[in-house]
């Protein structure tokens, strides 16, 4: 196994007197799709909330591309690389689809907001390349001909997919997808783990919440799965598939 | 696209060629007046309106004006300073002051925030109530001076008529919507809009969205110091009552009438509020009651405001044709 990307050890996070998430350990190799699976209320939106700097972590450290991010805020974390996309259609619902992009673009402009008030040659070529990279990002997740739309207006799964888009034109090196497919039909599915896949074949490792068991066990090398805010398994689809306290967790054991 | 921008900056010139050369047509002092006053009051509404964007309302806006006044009317009548001094002060004071309460506050959100304002408007009417020896007390700080004249070529100006005032307030008029244009179509409009729909996301992009919020803020409280400061020079006094949490309200009227989907909206509110306030001077106690009226249809027809008409318009008759 490769160099670990991503490493959580020992992340724990008290909510009051419950303990969400409890000594979680998970380790994600460079280039990898990982998912992240577990019944409701499992703690999966938590551990991601911890990963991005949403919430604060109670215990345990993260590690990141070998630099210590537990403490750090969302939009340093954004700063390393590592985005994330939100459960429900988290958009900026009155900007149109370029203009959302665009914001997905900040990380990318290379002038201050103060020299952004000016109409330096550098101010036009930072816009011009975020366009560039805006126009790119469009094409690459197959939105190109929608982009004067208003992200409200979108069907139920462009707007995921904007959602993702959004999130790689901050060119993440990790991307965290939370339930990308939640809410679409079969034939959308089979996109969006086409999608998913070309964002791997970017070289973006990609760590996905997902409920939908078709698509994880499709698309994900390995799968880590949670139960009570504790890991109960790990391994490839097919040891995850066949593991006993999966089975349990999922369906009850006998008795 | 084109045709709509040009159209835009033709209407634009001839409505700053107008205002320039209005004076020379208006003999009237009083009129003079209420064009003067116009104009200051749409420094200090886009300051609220600039805010506003990111989905903070700021009801302390009046506060940072009388700041502004009070800075400018003490360093002029205490320690002697010049206007051309006290001006740039009183800006900075209140940007100071913006800064220093936005920082804490601006992590707030919804009306969480609109209730710390409205606090603020009152400890800055608190004190300069109490603040006797130093702000002058309930009935004001008296004996501001007027502007020094000023050399311009071989003009000078003495600043003795109202209309020397104009051109003044209409220089600052001017340079308020020149940087908040400029602000506003740079990314920092983008991400104060954004903000507004959601700050999370925002974060979770890299954006550090309180530098934004807080720039916004000390912008506005910059301006409406501004302001206040021609404001105390102009009137030779400053008095607590001028800048109040009414004020502030009166103003967020002015910006929901106009509308505050563009810099316009809240320069055509002032204009259109502000002289229907004159007309409606022999009515003086149904005032509130018709702009309550007035405000409520607005937002219940053209919520946009009356910048939106325009708009609202082609669409009927584009559903029409």
């Amino acid at each position: 196994m490769t160099n670990s990307f991503l490493q959580l050890s020992g992340v724990t996070k008290i909510f009051g007197g419950i303990t969400a998430v409890n000594h979680l350990d998970i380790n994600l190799p460079e280039g990898m799709i990982m998912g992240l699976i577990g019944p409701n209320g499992a703690g999966k939106t938590t551990v991601f909330n911890l990963i991005s700097g949403v919430y604060k972590v109670s215990e345990g450290s993260i590690l990141f591309n070998n630099q210590d991010i537990t403490h750090m805020k969302p939009d340093v974390i954004a700063g390393k690389g590592l985005v994330r996309t939100f459960q429900a259609n988290v958009l900026f619902r009155e900007f149109t689809v370029m203009e959302n992009i665009l914001m997905g673009c900040h990380l990318q402009t290379t002038t201050g907001m103060f020299m952004d008030l000016f109409d330096f040659k550098a101010v036009r070529r930072s816009r011009e390349k975020i366009r560039g990279i805006a126009q790119d990002t469009l094409e690459f997740i197959g939105l190109t001909n929608l982009d004067d739309e208003f992200a409200k207006n979108l069907a139920h799964g462009h707007q995921r997919i904007l959602g993702i888009g959004v999130a790689l034109a901050a060119k993440p090196k990790l991307l965290m997808l939370d339930e990308p497919v939640s809410g679409m039909n079969d034939e959308e599915k089979t996109e969006m783990m086409k999608l998913i896949q070309k964002i791997r074949g970017k070289g973006i490792t990609v760590l996905l919440v997902e409920h939908d068991m078709r698509v994880v066990m499709g698309i994900c090398d390995r799968i880590t799965v949670i139960n009570f805010g504790t890991k109960i398994a790990e391994g490839t689809p097919d040891e995850v598939q066949n593991n006993e306290k999966v089975i349990e967790a999922y369906l009850g054991a006998d008795k | 696209m084109w045709n709509k921008v040009s159209i835009k900056k033709i209407i634009v010139a001839i409505a700053a060629l107008m205002g320039t050369l209005l004076p020379f047509f208006i003999e009237d002092q009083y009129i003079l007046h209420i064009l003067i006053s116009i104009l200051i009051w749409s420094i200090m509404a886009l300051g609220i309106r600039i805010v506003l964007i990111s989905g903070h309302l700021n009801v302390a806006q009046a506060s940072f004006m009388g700041m502004g006044a009070y800075a400018s009317g003490v360093l002029a009548t205490k320690l002697g300073w010049s206007f051309w001094f006290c001006l740039p002060a009183a800006g900075l004071v209140a940007a100071f002051l913006a800064l220093i309460v936005g920082l804490p506050t601006l992590r707030i959100k919804g009306a969480y925030f609109v209730i710390i304002t409205i606090g603020l408007a009152e400890v800055c009417r608190n004190i300069w109530m109490m603040w006797d020896s130093l702000f002058g007390g309930p009935q004001g700080l008296l004996g501001i001076p007027t502007p020094n004249p000023i050399k311009l070529g071989g003009l000078e100006i003495m600043f003795s008529s109202k209309m020397d005032f104009f051109y003044l307030a209409l220089i600052l008029f001017l340079l308020t919507v020149f940087v908040m244009y400029r602000f506003e179509k740079s990314r920092a409009g983008l991400i104060l809009k954004s903000i507004r729909q959601s700050d999370l996301l925002a974060e979770c992009l890299g954006v550090k969205i309180m530098k934004y919020k807080l720039t916004a803020f000390a912008l506005g409280a910059f301006f409406a110091g501004l302001g206040g400061s021609f404001w105390a020079h102009y009137f030779t006094y400053c008095s607590p009552w001028d800048f109040t949490l009414h004020t502030s309200f009166t103003m967020l009227i002015y910006v929901m009438v106009g509308g505050m989907g563009s810099i316009l909206g809240p320069i055509v509110g002032c204009a259109l509020m502000m002289t229907l306030d004159e007309f409606l001077r022999p009515f003086k106690e149904f005032v509130p009651f018709i702009f309550g009226t007035i405000l409520i249809l607005v937002l219940l027809f053209f919520s946009g405001g009356f910048v939106s008409i325009p708009e609202r318009l082609r669409k009927v008759l584009r559903r029409a044709a």
